[in-house]
């Protein structure tokens, strides 16, 4: 239960006391379960990028107590005892290639660690290690960070927080502006790095297939408040619900919605509704399978 | 802190002082300006502190953020007040030792002084509180478009001052994300001695400055693919129109620097 994060009557507001006081989170209290897959979706401006900013403390909550690895946090904590949590909870922040800023690749990378009391050679070996991870190539280790591609910029960033090691990683849109392969391979490595590591993976995303795919659990935010928090299945029951909270069915139960009011066949009561593509496909057979039954 | 810098923020509302021609506004801050050295006595600053009060009354904005506006300059000003103090000699004496000396008329400059800074910050505060930073530079362009006759690029000033003034929050932002970034990755702002703080500035500041070359290039193919060429032969977008309000302003202002006037030569 250590790595557990725990909002309990969160509230958060910007530029306290002017009059450009903005109210961003109000009364949350939710649970981040720890070694799991958590996908924070939900409108733009619903306070989603606010929250992920407490997960590391980088804002303090202005009511209310967050607990983040053991540790109490409340408007009044002091930051001094705040920064040993940044390397339990990383954070890739979105478009993280704006970060980049050291002469080498591998500096960036190593950044990180010896601003954690890490020592040179160790931060170097983890340093090579997290860029093999995401799969920059060991001639560009040395380059300058700036004469990367987009793409090249995006991994190496994002080894610069793996370098961390943290025991939590939140992800903010990680994938925002790559190709559909960029795209694919950085999900993989993210979900592969979770289940042989073991860490807590909090994901804050538009794209509905990727929290139907990988997510374990799905929290809703509205307006600054948790509105629902429940399985991937749980949360996408509801379609006309996730309208009304202007988010969208992954596209397999769209399809599968489709199929269910136009075509008059059977659906197998057994089978749960299906959340990703191979799941439709599964649901098809078993469709095919009973229609095969009837006629023979 | 930042967030507490009230000076050359907008406050969106639809009042009098809103409506007027940025150009009023601009031109009225500025003769508010001179006609302030106008004034040497009692009567005459109270005259120009009501002024500024119904100025203010005009805009219809809490007169707390004036004050908050004037909090952070608060030192500078007392420093002056104090100088005045000390060093101003003539009229009575009531305290003296070693070259310092408190006289009445010390006392009367310094007050005098007070005044005078205090609502030349208001005005200027009213100025950019009412003002969209995009209607200032329309203004500011108008008012220099006459020096382009001796070969000022008005233009050129106008243009960039606007796209300054666009960027100022953009950067901010971008500024805030890339700190934000760099503090999850164990960098420390407000630790440590004068060096260390320094050497924390890095890697804000490389990084911001690499998007905003990337930005201005990004920004110039954008125009030209938009068919900008330079200022010669454009229209405009949004017109200044100088109304019945401005003409009002204008009045006032004349009407208060007769009284000043009178107040400075006749009264006493």
């Amino acid at each position: 239960m250590a790595n557990q994060i725990i909002f309990d009557q969160v509230s958060y507001t910007y530029n306290p006391n002017t009059p450009f006081a903005v109210d961003v989170l109000n009364n949350v209290n939710l649970t981040i379960p720890e070694n799991k897959v958590t996908a924070i979706v939900g409108h733009t401006g619903s306070g989603k990028s606010t929250l992920i900013q407490h997960l590391n403390v980088l804002l303090r909550p202005t009511a209310g107590t967050l607990t983040v690895a053991g540790e109490k946090v409340t408007a009044t904590s002091e930051h001094a005892t705040l920064k040993p949590l940044r390397k339990k909870v990383g954070v890739v922040f979105q478009f993280p290639e704006a970060q980049l800023f050291e002469e080498s690749v591998i500096k960036d990378v190593m950044f990180g660690p010896l601003n954690f009391d890490i020592s040179e050679e160790e931060a170097m070996r983890i340093a090579k290690e997290k860029l093999a991870l995401v799969g920059i190539p060991e001639h560009l280790y040395e380059r300058s960070p700036f004469d990367l591609s987009g793409g090249q910029m995006r991994r190496v960033a994002i080894a610069g927080v793996l370098a961390l090691e943290p025991e939590v990683l939140v992800l903010d849109e990680p994938t925002a502006g790559l190709d559909p392969l960029g795209h694919k391979s950085m999900m993989e490595m993210f979900i592969d790095l979770q289940q042989t590591t073991n860490i807590t993976l909090v994901l804050v995303t538009h794209q509905m297939d990727d929290v139907a795919k990988y997510a374990d659990n799905v929290i809703v935010m509205e307006k600054g408040t948790m509105v629902k928090n429940g399985t991937p299945a749980e949360v996408f029951a509801d379609a006309s619900w996730l309208d009304q909270k202007q988010l969208s069915l992954p596209q397999a139960m769209s399809f599968m919605a489709k199929i269910d009011s136009q075509l008059d066949v059977a659906m197998p009561t057994t089978a749960k509704p299906p959340l990703t593509v191979d799941e439709l496909a599964d649901y098809l057979l078993k469709i095919k399978a009973g229609i095969q039954v009837e006629e023979g | 802190m930042l967030e507490k810098m009230l000076l050359g923020r907008y406050i969106k509302s639809n009042s009098f002082v809103h409506k007027l021609d940025p150009r009023t506004k601009l031109l009225g801050s500025f003769y508010f300006i001179l006609i302030i050295f106008l004034a040497n006595n009692w009567l005459s600053y109270l005259l120009l502190a009501l002024f500024t009060f119904f100025a203010i009354w005009l805009s219809g904005i809490d007169i707390k953020f004036f004050l908050n506006g004037v909090k952070p300059l608060i030192w500078l000003i007392l420093f002056t007040v104090i100088f005045q103090v000390l060093f101003t000699t003539g009229g009575t004496v009531y305290a003296e030792f070693w070259v310092f000396q408190i006289t009445s008329s010390g006392l009367i400059n310094g007050a005098y002084i007070f005044a005078r800074l205090v609502l030349i910050i208001m005005m200027s505060t009213l100025l950019t509180l009412t003002t969209a930073p995009l209607e200032l530079t329309d203004g500011i362009e108008h008012l220099l478009r006459p020096l382009a006759r001796f070969g000022f690029p008005a233009h050129e000033i106008a243009l960039m001052l606007s796209i300054a003034l666009r960027y100022v929050p953009t950067l901010m932002d971008e500024a805030q994300r890339i700190m934000n970034a760099q503090r999850a990755r164990g960098v420390e702002f407000n630790q440590g001695n004068f060096v260390d703080r320094m050497k924390a500035i890095i890697p804000i500041l490389v990084p911001l400055f690499v998007s905003a070359f990337n930005r201005a290039e990004e920004m110039a193919t954008a125009m030209e693919a938009r068919g900008y060429r330079g200022g010669e032969g454009r229209t405009k977008y949004r017109q200044l129109d100088f109304d019945r309000n401005d003409l009002l302003v204008f009045v006032g202002y004349l009407l208060v620097t007769a009284v000043l006037i009178g107040l400075r030569f006749i009264a006493f």
